[in-house]
């Protein structure tokens, strides 16, 4: 039905309650907008989960998207995004994942995946060429993900080599940072797998055998070529992620002071030793390993304590159950990730958790007797596998903190909200913007929470490449809505944004192009990428979100940097916030994308949605953060 | 002499553009269910492990073929299926011993290495060369040398102890 390739033109709709199934066309006119993955999944999720869902209620969906790239020669293009409503804040959510999941439903006939409903009893769905199968998944409830994974592959050995989605306990409890899984690798933030659980959907997999084409053959595997050399030709990737991972980050980060510390007390750590990308690659570094098509393969097999393999830690999970929990051993990081991938938890929500007690102990707001016995202080990295096994599985304690940092402070009772760290209820991502303040604005605005990359990631930017003084608020608006809108079409092309940093969108122009028979250049690129932007942000407006949800913990912008590098900073959010929302062309008093910038997007439909709604008060649903989600 | 291509399963990092590569170069396809080569996998031991064709010296694929449309190629060496005579039985992919023929479900035809008429795409796209096309006596040497320098390590270490 597509003259054109890069798309297979069908989505899958299964309806898990009345266990239907129906196969769509995918609107020409919505790819031609929203391109994939992270864009196409904002623009269904508008259309088809209103303000008034529940996020675990029957009522929301789960979007599994590829887009035009996936399945192709084109680098580190083996991706996939899950898009619903997040369970964690109560708004939007993507969250991607790499794996061969993602090609393989490309392979079965379609671009993506659309989930409804409520199982009646847990199920897992096997997507193939001939069809879905709604299958009994009672005896893989209550399996860790790797077991899930490895059992479900030799089940259905004879089809074919199935690649698969799943959640692990965390997500059959519905704790509200759990992940869905994918050969080893996480769709982590936000809770997805939460929603997966709430569906009783213990897994999906595929098998596939379709070919997938793109439109211009010659032209595309020329540019192809182009992309890797680009990749070749770029050290940070080449001598840096190939042989460090994103561990690299540990020593710049370090260096600048802002590698957050005991629960961001501080942006230094004596300790970070044990973390530095060398004693990472010496120390624990079995072997590198690639995702899909990827020649820069800087995902790290690494041994851990207690006879722990894992597949990472990334740096985000470095600092989680690292610098942030006072933790300098990084084979303890390496077995806390294992074990939050086997779980099903989210590395960075639960580290974060974990350091805010730690906190409140070292404050005296808390001890021993209200914890399980268990010594959860700074620097005692032997609590992680007994919390993250009881967050899990939401026992004792477990239960108060399976749900995120937010969540715990309030049923834990502690008033004082300045040091849980979190933005619209979702943890933090490590690099502490008082030392670097294009990042408060990735955290305080982005479009899911609290998340270091989403709303664009500028840490490079302003820390490397000499342009930019990190500690300066002027120009950060513009910097942060670039690479936003550059980062949404790395996701919603879906390839992997550190081979985008070889190239930028001129590459990803080069690189879908001829994929999908329609000339893109980084003009067109742009414009596509603040559309989809917007659609986030108006999903999240109508969810009741204004200019004061844009926030940050109170920390950040209150207690100054008591040491190093950039000692003495402090966060000035509301300046921040008039550069940003000015440089986006959303309404300064509100925070709302404004009737001419929507229009001027091609969002004629959503401008008149937001100009229908009071923009003073709180929509229907309010967010996690200011109205409190109801507990489970 | 003719080269090989040699599979270094220490180096692969799984990628599986491989694969890839030799889809797009056999079928105009990316499908990796249509490649000469695959990488079997198994994430728990981080273990990546590329299987393809070892073109034998008495290859059983060949032997086993009831109207012989699998033949030596004089220039590359590399064993080639004739699809004109190839009548689809499947029978070379139950003989070789390691699994490294597959099937085109849609042609309904198997699949072997070709060595691409001696210049290997597969090799080409391999980023970590894990996957190397050269002379044998060059993959010899190599491993010789490899194994000489761990011998020459150890033996520096038990003699350095007290």
């Amino acid at each position: 039905m597509y003259a054109q390739g890069g798309y297979t033109g069908q989505l899958l709709r299964v309806n898990l309650t009345r266990r239907e199934t129906r196969i769509e066309a995918l609107d020409p006119r919505l790819a031609e907008m929203y391109l994939g993955g992270r864009g196409l999944g904002a623009r269904l999720l508008y259309d088809e989960v209103g303000p008034e869902v529940d996020p675990l209620s029957p009522e929301n969906k789960l979007f599994f998207l590829t887009g035009p790239l996936v399945g192709t020669l084109a680098p580190s293009s083996g991706r996939y995004c899950v898009t619903t409503k997040s369970p964690q804040t109560g708004m939007y959510l993507f969250s991607i994942c790499s794996g061969h999941l993602a090609a393989e439903l490309k392979m079965a006939g379609f671009d993506g995946l659309i989930v409804e409903g409520k199982a009646d009893q847990p199920i897992y769905l096997l997507v193939t060429n001939e069809g879905v199968r709604f299958a009994d998944a009672s005896h893989l409830w209550g399996m860790h993900t790797f077991q899930t994974e490895d059992a479900l592959r030799r089940e259905l050995a004879g089809r074919g080599d199935a690649k698969v989605a799943c959640i692990g306990p965390a997500g059959e409890r519905l704790c509200r940072s759990a992940c869905v899984l994918s050969e080893r690798r996480a769709a982590g933030r936000g809770g997805p797998g939460a929603v997966m659980g709430s569906k009783n959907l213990k897994a999906i997999a595929v098998i596939g055998r379709q070919d997938v084409t793109v439109h211009d053959l010659p032209d595309f595997l020329r540019n192809v070529s182009e992309a890797w050399r680009r990749i070749d030709d770029t050290p940070f990737l080449r001598q840096g992620l190939s042989r460090y991972g994103s561990a690299i980050s540990a020593g710049l980060v370090s260096e600048t002071g802002i590698l957050p510390t005991r629960n961001w007390q501080t942006g230094v750590f004596e300790g970070v030793q044990g973390l530095l990308p060398r004693t990472f690659r010496e120390q624990v570094v079995l072997k590198d390993v690639a995702c899909p098509s990827c020649p820069i393969a800087c995902s790290k097999i690494c041994r851990g304590a207690d006879s722990s393999i894992s597949e990472g830690p990334e740096y985000e999970t470095l600092y989680a159950f690292g610098s942030a929990c006072g933790n300098g051993d990084i084979e303890r990081v390496v077995q806390a990730d294992m074990l939050c991938d086997q779980w099903g938890i989210d590395t960075i929500s639960a580290g974060v958790t974990i350091a805010f007690v730690m906190e409140c102990v070292q404050r005296g707001l808390l001890d021993s007797k209200q914890l399980d016995g268990l010594s959860v202080e700074f620097g005692r990295a032997d609590v992680f596998p007994e919390l993250i096994r009881k967050m899990a599985l939401r026992e004792g304690i477990g239960d108060v903190l399976a749900d995120g940092v937010e969540l715990a402070r309030q049923r834990l009772g502690i008033g004082d909200d300045s040091f849980a760290m979190h933005a619209k209820g979702m943890e933090l991502g490590g690099y502490d913007p008082r030392g670097v303040k294009g990042q408060a604005l990735v955290f305080a605005a982005g479009p899911r929470g609290g998340c270091h990359h989403a709303n664009g990631y500028v840490i490079t930017a302003e820390i490397a490449s000499g342009k930019w003084d990190r500690f300066a608020v002027a120009g950060k608006g513009g910097l942060v809505k670039q690479a936003r809108d550059t980062r949404m079409i790395f996701d919603s092309a879906l390839y992997c944004a550190f081979a985008g940093i070889a190239g930028g969108l001129e590459v990803a122009a080069l690189l879908l192009s001829p994929a999908i028979g329609r000339q893109l250049d980084v003009a067109s690129l742009e414009r596509l990428g603040e559309r989809c932007s917007n659609v986030e942000r108006a999903y999240n407006v109508r969810q009741g979100l204004r200019r004061k949800e844009d926030a940050l913990p109170g920390r950040l912008l209150r207690e100054p940097m008591p040491e190093g590098p950039s000692q003495g900073q402090v966060v000035d959010l509301d300046a921040l916030l008039d550069d940003f929302y000015a440089a986006c062309g959303w309404d300064v008093a509100t925070g709302v994308p404004t009737k001419e910038r929507l229009e001027s997007l091609d969002l004629p439909d959503i401008a008149a949605d937001l100009a229908s709604l009071d923009l003073t008060s709180l929509g229907a649903n309010g967010t996690a953060q200011t109205q409190g989600i109801e507990e489970v | 002499m003719e080269k090989v291509l040699v599979a270094d399963y220490q180096k692969c990092t799984g990628c599986r553009t491989c694969e890839m590569a030799c889809s797009l170069a056999h079928v105009r396809e990316c499908n990796p269910a249509k490649s000469a080569v695959q990488i079997v996998k198994w994430e728990a031991e981080g273990l990546d492990v590329p299987i393809i064709c070892q073109q034998c010296a008495e290859p059983a694929c060949a032997g086993i073929c009831p109207v012989r449309a699998i033949n030596r190629d004089a220039a590359t060496g590399a064993l080639t299926i004739d699809y004109d005579t190839c009548i689809g039985c499947r029978m070379c992919l139950i003989a070789c011993p390691f699994g490294a023929l597959a099937y085109d479900v849609d042609r309904r035809r198997p699949i072997k290495c070709d060595l691409c008429n001696g210049d290997p795409k597969c090799v080409q796209f391999c980023e970590p060369r894990a996957l190397t096309y050269s002379l044998p006596t060059e993959v010899e040497y190599a491993r010789k040398r490899l194994a000489g320098r761990r011998l020459a390590e150890v033996t520096a270490r038990s003699t350095s102890l007290p």
